[in-house]
This record gives structure tokens, C-alpha cells and sequence, in this order.
């Protein structure tokens, strides 16, 4: 006789069970799910691994956040230095919203040199982590952009000059540096392009790159695991002398038993048993 | 022979040695799917798509492109710009009769230039002054206020309009690009951004920068005069300095701005630079396409 009175008896849970097993059905997400979260890591694994963790979450709010101060923002050299001072001052928690996309914004800065900082005194980008440490500089890179493009944009005598000054440090550069500043600026001279380019690749071309490039960094990190520390693997090593010495002591008491050559193997010479 | 002799039957239900086919009496057909050169439908169809994809993407991609980074490097469009009678700019001209050593010896004027950004600080300085600032008299050691202004007097009753020059100074810092300002006391440009120092006519004399500050090309011209524009173009419309001081009462004669261009320490014009790059010296070779 087949029972069917198993799994859980109360009809909320019953129901939440057969949801998840319809979405499992179709799209192997606990499978999925597993291998993204339930991963093993090593022994010594600390508060230092989180930082990674920690810049993606910046991310998360930098990318909220700008999503909703886009609603008031007005990219344009008449109204934009308007529009911020209106978030700030009169939008309900405008002032709240655009000061944690400000400080976030430091934070994520910090945040990310730490990690690399992190990263490479651990030594976690050697062999097979190079494309993870190479995506890794990637998204410092684009980093970097999202704080400079998002610099201009408050508008003011500050933002307008350090921005002036930083793409002549673009446009300083050998032989392309020219190019890349007249295509920065969109042009010769600071203008109203300059503004709308710099707010377009602000919020949709960096964070399309480091959404993309934050995937690639995660599909590493699960591939290949996080890496033991350094210290763990100086213990692994000593562990693993120890146990070949064990080994070797173990396979001379056996020769000893068996034949002529007796413990220790120091002292043993031409299968000869010689005293000290 | 027995029926039950495992040796005669059908093969395969009875023991004995195997006479059926072997790999080894076969020799392989030819087949193309061994050839890596052979174009299978797969592969040319695979080709396609990857090629017609390619032509798809380039499609959408080019003309994007261009429309992001190819309009930013169109070359610049210079034109000659009247900034007003030549008499607002060439005040205090020679002949100097009675000088002292308070007296003005030309003068700067500051033009604000309408930029992108009106917050911007953007202007051009015109410095009607001394070719050689350092030829002014400073008094010596043991002179008397008397003597220095009889030496004063008699040097700068003998300057003419040839000692005397009119520049139009770009205040982008040759630096990073920051506003340049005037500085009336030390008759010099200074930089808020990175401490760059100029002197009146431009030329580095502390801090950061690479070479000196740009200077636009001006013009004193009579408009009451009719020139070709083959004249125009060979600066034959041109009135020398003398010239213009001699006739700057008539408003008809006008100061014009024209293009830009950086110079070397030794004043040496040069295609226009943008900041941080030198003109001259061995550094200069980095920017082979400017």
C-alpha cells in the first residue's frame, strides 16, 4: 500500500511547496540556487572576504538611489545646478536620497580599493583566478568613470573646473590623449554636450558595464571558489610534510619488519643494521 | 559429423572461430566529414549567420559610433571677431612726454568671452604694453628718487609705437585648462587651480605648466577701407601698430580676435595645444597628431 500522507500538512506550505516546485519544474532554479549559494569555502575564510560583497551592495544603492534622483535631475547647464538645489531642499528626503548617493559614491570608492588591496595580499589573483582579478580591474576602472561623470554634474564653479581639469589629464595622455579628451567633452571646449554625455554615460553606459562586469566577476568567484588564505595554505603545506614524513617512518618500520633494515633509517646503511 | 557439433551451425549460435566480417578487411569509405577543409552545410550555414550578424551589428554600430565620437573631432571653426574700436584697447600710448615713474605704459583689457557656460570664466586679457617689460628702469641701489626720475623721464620719452606690442592672451591655464586671472600688482597671470605663474605677456615664470599661455590672433584693420578677400588672407588689410595708434580716433579702425594658437618659451607660434602639452623639447613628440 502506497501512502500519499507525506510533506507537510498545513495547506499554506503544502501551496508555497508546489509553487516552488512548478518554478523549479521549469527553470532548475534550486539547482541554481545551490550552486550560487551553498558553496564551500575554506578554513580561515573572515570578515575580509565580505568587502566584494559589500562594493556590489554599493552598487545596488548607487544604482537605486540614481534611478530615483534621475526623476528630479535636469541635465542641462540652465537648470541643472537648479534641479540639484531643489532635490536637496525642497523634495521630500531629497536631501537624504542625494546624500547617499553622495557619500555611497566615497563609500564604493574606498570600498573597492580595499577589496583589491584585499585581494592582493591574499594573493587570490593567482592561478586560476587571473580573469577574475583582470574583470575585477575592469570594474575599478569603471569605478573610476562613474566618480568623475557624476562629479559635473551638480553643475557648480567645483564641478565644472575639477572636471575641466580632469579631462585635460585624459587629454594629456600620448598620442590618443587629444582624441579622448575632445571626445570626453564632446568637443574643443566644455559646453552643454558636455553635460548631457556626461549624464548619459553616468547612468546608462558605466552601470551597463559594471552590471555586465559585475556578473562575469561572480560567475569567476562561484566557478572557482574563494581562495584560502595564505596562512591556510602555509598550514596545508606543513600538514602535508608531516604527513609524507609519517608516511616514509611508516614504510621503513615496515621494510624493518619484514627484512634486515630496522627503524631508524638514518643509521641504515647497506642493509646492514649499524650502531650509534 | 553429430548435429550437436559445436563446429557446424549457424555463426554466432555456435561456438567456434569467428568468420563473419572484420573492421580490419574494411577500408574506410572517404568521407567528407574527416576533411577539415570540406564546407559542410552546418559549417557554411553556421558562417552565414555569424557573418550576417557581424554585417548586422556594424550596421547599428557605425553610424552610432560616429554619431558619439565622430562630431567631437571636427577640426575648429575660427572667424575674425570685431571687438570694438582700436582706441579702447590702445590707451596710453607713446609718445610719453613727462613720465614718471607712476605713469602707465600701456594697459591691459579683459574680455569676457561668450562661452558655453556663462558661470564659466572664460576670457581673453589684451595687453597693449612693452615688448620687452624688462627693459623698464627699476632704480639701482645708491640712486636718488631724483636721478630715477630723470632716467625714467628720458627712456620713456624715447619709446615709440616699435617698442610697444598688442597681444590677445587666452586665460586657459597651459596647465590643466583652469582661469588664468590678471594680477594688476604683479603685472602677471596666476592660476587658482595648480599655482601656475605668468608674467604680462604670458611666459611661464613658476608652478605646473608646459609651455606659455595662448594667445589669439588680433588685428587693428580700417574699416572704411575696402580690401579683397585675397588681401584679407595675405594681411595686407593689417594697419601696423604705429599706424593704428596714429589713427585710433577714428572709430572705423577696430580691433579684431581671431584664431588661437599656442607658442614656445620663446614665443614661437604653434598649432593650437590643448593644456599639459609642450610645444618643444623632447616631450613634445607625444602628441604627433595635434
Amino acid at each position: 500500500m502506497t501512502t500519499k500522507d507525506i510533506g507537510p500538512k498545513n495547506p499554506v506550505e503544502k501551496a508555497g511547496g508546489q509553487v516552488a516546485d512548478y518554478v523549479d519544474e521549469r527553470s532548475g532554479v534550486k539547482n541554481s540556487g545551490r550552486w550560487l549559494m551553498f558553496r564551500n569555502i575554506p578554513a580561515g575564510t573572515s570578515w575580509f572576504q565580505t568587502l566584494g560583497f559589500t562594493a556590489m551592495a554599493l552598487f545596488g544603492m548607487q544604482a537605486i538611489t540614481g534611478i530615483i534622483l534621475a526623476m528630479y535631475y535636469k541635465p542641462d547647464p540652465n537648470t541643472a545646478f537648479g534641479s540639484i538645489a531643489h532635490i536637496t531642499n525642497e523634495v521630500t528626503w531629497g536631501w537624504m536620497v542625494r546624500g547617499m548617493h553622495k557619500w555611497g559614491a566615497s563609500a564604493m570608492i574606498v570600498i573597492v580599493f580595499l577589496h583589491m588591496g584585499r585581494v592582493f595580499i591574499w594573493g587570490a589573483y593567482k592561478y586560476p583566478r587571473e580573469l577574475t582579478w583582470v574583470t575585477g580591474a575592469m570594474l575599478l576602472m569603471m569605478t573610476m568613470m562613474m566618480g568623475l561623470t557624476g562629479y559635473l554634474l551638480v553643475w557648480d564653479q567645483k564641478a565644472y573646473w575639477a572636471t575641466v581639469v580632469a579631462v585635460n589629464i585624459f587629454a594629456s595622455a600620448p598620442i590618443l590623449g587629444p582624441y579622448i579628451g575632445d571626445i570626453l567633452r564632446a568637443g574643443p571646449e566644455f559646453g552643454p554636450d558636455t553635460l548631457s554625455r556626461f549624464y548619459s554615460i553616468h547612468m546608462l553606459l558605466i552601470p551597463g558595464g559594471i552590471a555586465t562586469f559585475i556578473g562575469l566577476h561572480l560567475y569567476f568567484i562561484i566557478r572557482l571558489g574563494i581562495s584560502e588564505p595564505p596562512w591556510a595554505k602555509r598550514a596545508l603545506r606543513v600538514q602535508r610534510d608531516e604527513e609524507d614524513a609519517r608516511r616514509k617512518a611508516a614504510r621503513n618500520r615496515d621494510a624493518g619488519l619484514k627484512g634486515s633494515v630496522s627503524f631508524p633509517p638514518a643509521v641504515v646503511a647497506d642493509g646492514q643494521e649499524v650502531s650509534r | 559429423m553429430a548435429e550437436d557439433d559445436p563446429d557446424s551451425g549457424a555463426p554466432g549460435t555456435q561456438a567456434g572461430p569467428y568468420e563473419g566480417p572484420r573492421a580490419t578487411d574494411f577500408t574506410p569509405e572517404a568521407d567528407h566529414s574527416d576533411d577539415p577543409g570540406y564546407i559542410t552545410r552546418t559549417r557554411f550555414l553556421a558562417t552565414v549567420a555569424i557573418a550576417g550578424g557581424g554585417i548586422l551589428t556594424a550596421a547599428i554600430l557605425v553610424p552610432v559610433v560616429g554619431f558619439a565620437v565622430a562630431n567631437p573631432l571636427k577640426s575648429e571653426q575660427w572667424r575674425w571677431v570685431d571687438i570694438g574700436p582700436a582706441s579702447d584697447f590702445l590707451k596710453n600710448a607713446p609718445p610719453y612726454a613727462n613720465a614718471t615713474p607712476s605713469t602707465k605704459i600701456g594697459e591691459v583689457t579683459s574680455l569676457a568671452v561668450a562661452g558655453t557656460n556663462p558661470e564659466a570664466d572664460r576670457r581673453i586679457y589684451l595687453m597693449f604694453g612693452l615688448v620687452d617689460p624688462s627693459a623698464k628702469p627699476i632704480p639701482g641701489p645708491d640712486e636718488s628718487t631724483a636721478a630715477f626720475n630723470a632716467r625714467f623721464k628720458a627712456w620713456a620719452a624715447g619709446l615709440t609705437a616699435a617698442d610697444m606690442d598688442a597681444l590677445a592672451i587666452w586665460n586657459r591655464c597651459a596647465h590643466l585648462g583652469c582661469p588664468v586671472a590678471y594680477a594688476a600688482g604683479s603685472q602677471g597671470f596666476i592660476c587658482p587651480c595648480h599655482g601656475g605663474a605668468y608674467d604680462s605677456r604670458g611666459l611661464v615664470i613658476g608652478g605646473p605648466p608646459p609651455r606659455p599661455l595662448d594667445r589669439l590672433d588680433v588685428k587693428i584693420v580700417d574699416q572704411s577701407q575696402q580690401y579683397s578677400a585675397a588681401d584679407v588672407a595675405s594681411g595686407k588689410d593689417r594697419l601696423s601698430l604705429q599706424q593704428a595708434i596714429a589713427t585710433s580716433s577714428n572709430p572705423k579702425v577696430r580691433m579684431l580676435v581671431g584664431k588661437a594658437y599656442s607658442i614656445s618659451a620663446e614665443q614661437e607660434p604653434f598649432p593650437l595645444h590643448s593644456p599639459g602639452e609642450p610645444v618643444t623639447g623632447t616631450l613634445s613628440n607625444l602628441y604627433p597628431f595635434v
